[in-house]
């Protein structure tokens, strides 16, 4: 009977990328239909946490088919006789002429197996996420009051990312208003918007770890608003985060408190600990 | 044959059974479809109690539906539409003689309820344009403060100022400031220069002026340009260096006017972008 069949193997594979608790972060799979018994598989996963190690599992199994014909060109069936439990090819036989199959005759029938597994095999490989090195703090100096940007009542502040061993240039900080933020010159039906979050601006990581300037402050128009409207003396807090690029996501690093103080002749400004005043106008 | 025809009209038969249970599964799938629909519906409701209540309202249709609704101000003249608040606003009362502190006016207080269908799991209108219409609508109807038309520009929508009550109580036709034809000269400016620049236009071309309350500083100061700006609506040229500023398409604003005055304050802000 094994003698005759014709069959082939397909190729399945399945992939999947886990995290260290087991989580399934993709998951993937393909066959070979075409009986070349070669296939692959991937899957991407986005997402990840900077120095986790992920594993990707793989299964692999043959399956294997079987038919009484040709699944190929020219698609030959076999010829049985049954009724002897015999076969042969029906191409080209002509001798003996006189060969003959007793009853029932011989039959053309085509016959596969259902699909055949056999057997299985999986291996796993691990790789672990680049780890994001991350300021432990920053450092803040005044740079100066934003007299030629046209806005003399901004205050401009310059950070030094720490330790000064970690070299954080060419990334990105970019800053997040976490909730807490508080506009005591702000009254119902002012004209002048209420402050409530930071800008959630980005800024470059240059040589030296320097980046900046972070402008903090209100209009000239927004100042004398107040002060016009018996506001002064008056502020608003705002709690800033501050984020790191990664490899893969931000990582926060700090948060500082941002204050501005509208003073009846003065304006200020607070800035991680860093002050600056200045009489205006 | 006959055996045949037995068996096609079997046949037939299941055919039509099938026919029928098919078609019944489809009625009902359609069936459940709307009723889910209609059940995954969310209805959204507004409501606001402020001096400025379509600002306000818009300003929470802002953030429910994630899109940019841009406004503006009708001007507050009659006494009608405006309250005296200086002795809950001012800090310095002290310093004056009874009665001679510098009077600090707001709009008055107005409310405002919209409902309004969401998509199914968030706050986004199904229909956006159709929802502000309606809130507009509302606002006249209850006879508040100004009447408004709506614009649409892309994906960023514009509530204008179309009639305010002038200090004698009739309705007057109000264009709005940032229909005002401007341009620029060509220099190199920051994005919070070109704001200010803009302002000034306005202040110049119209009987108005115009100022910038707040904004996102740090982006508009780290955007730079130095094209000129041909004669055009101040609203395009707006709506130009914001789209410049943040390509994302998430800044608004609102020009808000002082109360007895023709002062305007044009306050910039970032609509959060919503999570999906």
């Amino acid at each position: 009977m094994d003698d005759s069949l014709v069959g082939d193997y397909d190729a399945y594979v399945s992939l999947r990328i886990t995290d260290p608790s087991g989580n399934i972060l993709c998951a993937n799979s393909a066959r070979d239909n075409a009986g070349t018994g070669v296939i692959s598989v991937g899957c991407s996963a986005s997402g990840t946490t900077p120095n986790t190690t992920y594993t990707a599992t793989g299964f692999h199994k043959p399956i294997a088919n079987l038919w009484d014909y040709y699944s190929y060109y020219p698609y030959r069936p076999f010829y049985y006789d049954d009724y002897n439990f015999t076969s042969f090819e029906g191409e080209g036989i002509h001798e003996p002429w006189y060969f003959d199959f007793y009853s029932p005759g011989f039959q053309e029938i085509r016959r596969n197996t259902a699909p055949i597994s056999v057997g299985s095999t999986y291996d796993s490989r691990s790789v672990s996420t680049p780890p994001c090195t991350r300021p432990v703090r920053e450092s803040t100096t005044f740079g100066g009051w934003a007299d030629s940007d046209g806005y003399p009542t901004v205050a401009k502040w310059n950070q030094t990312l720490l330790p000064n061993d970690k070299n954080f240039a060419g990334r990105y900080v970019t800053e997040a208003s976490p909730p807490g933020a508080l506009d005591t010159c702000y009254f119902t039906g002012s004209e002048v918007d209420e402050i409530t979050a930071v800008d959630g601006a980005t800024w470059p990581v240059e040589s030296g770890n320097h980046w900046g300037p972070d402008a903090n402050g209100w209009d000239a128009y927004s100042v004398n608003y107040y002060r016009s409207h018996g506001r002064a003396r008056c502020g608003v807090t705002v709690p800033q985060q501050m984020l790191i690029n990664c490899p893969t996501g931000t990582a926060a690093y700090a948060t500082h408190i941002l204050k501005l103080t509208i003073d009846t002749g003065t304006i200020s400004s607070e800035h991680n600990g860093a002050f600056a005043v200045r009489a205006w106008p | 044959m006959q055996t045949r025809q037995h068996l096609k009209d079997d046949h037939s038969s299941k055919s039509s059974f099938l026919s029928i249970v098919l078609a019944l599964m489809i009625t009902c799938l359609l069936a459940g479809f709307i009723v889910k629909s209609q059940d995954q519906q969310t209805t959204v409701n507004i409501f606001v109690n402020d001096p400025r209540p379509v600002a306000q309202a818009i300003r929470e249709l802002e953030q429910n539906c994630g899109c940019v609704i841009t406004y503006e101000d009708p001007r507050y003249l009659h006494n009608s539409e405006i309250v005296d608040v200086t002795q809950t606003v001012r800090k310095d009362l002290e310093k004056f003689g009874p009665g001679e502190a510098p009077r600090v006016f707001r709009p008055k207080r107005g409310t405002l309820a919209l409902e309004y269908s969401s998509t199914p799991g968030t706050k986004i209108p199904i229909n956006t344009a159709d929802t502000i219409q309606r809130l507009l609508n509302t606002h006249a109807s209850g006879n508040g403060a100004g009447r408004f038309r709506l614009e649409k520009d892309g994906k960023t929508f514009h509530v204008v100022p179309i009639t305010f009550k002038d200090a004698l109580g009739n309705l007057t036709p109000q264009e709005s400031l940032l229909e005002t034809s401007i341009s620029l000269p060509a220099e190199e400016r920051s994005g919070a220069q070109t704001l200010n620049a803009i302002c000034a236009a306005i202040t110049g071309q119209s009987q108005a002026s115009v100022n910038i309350g707040t904004f996102p500083l740090n982006l508009f100061l780290q955007y730079h340009d130095i094209g000129a700006v041909r004669p055009d609506k101040a609203k395009n040229v707006l709506s130009g260096l914001l789209e410049s500023v943040d390509p994302s398409g998430h800044l608004s604003w609102r020009l808000l006017n002082e109360p007895g005055t023709n002062n305007y304050v044009l306050n910039i802000h970032r609509v959060p972008a919503l999570s999906r």
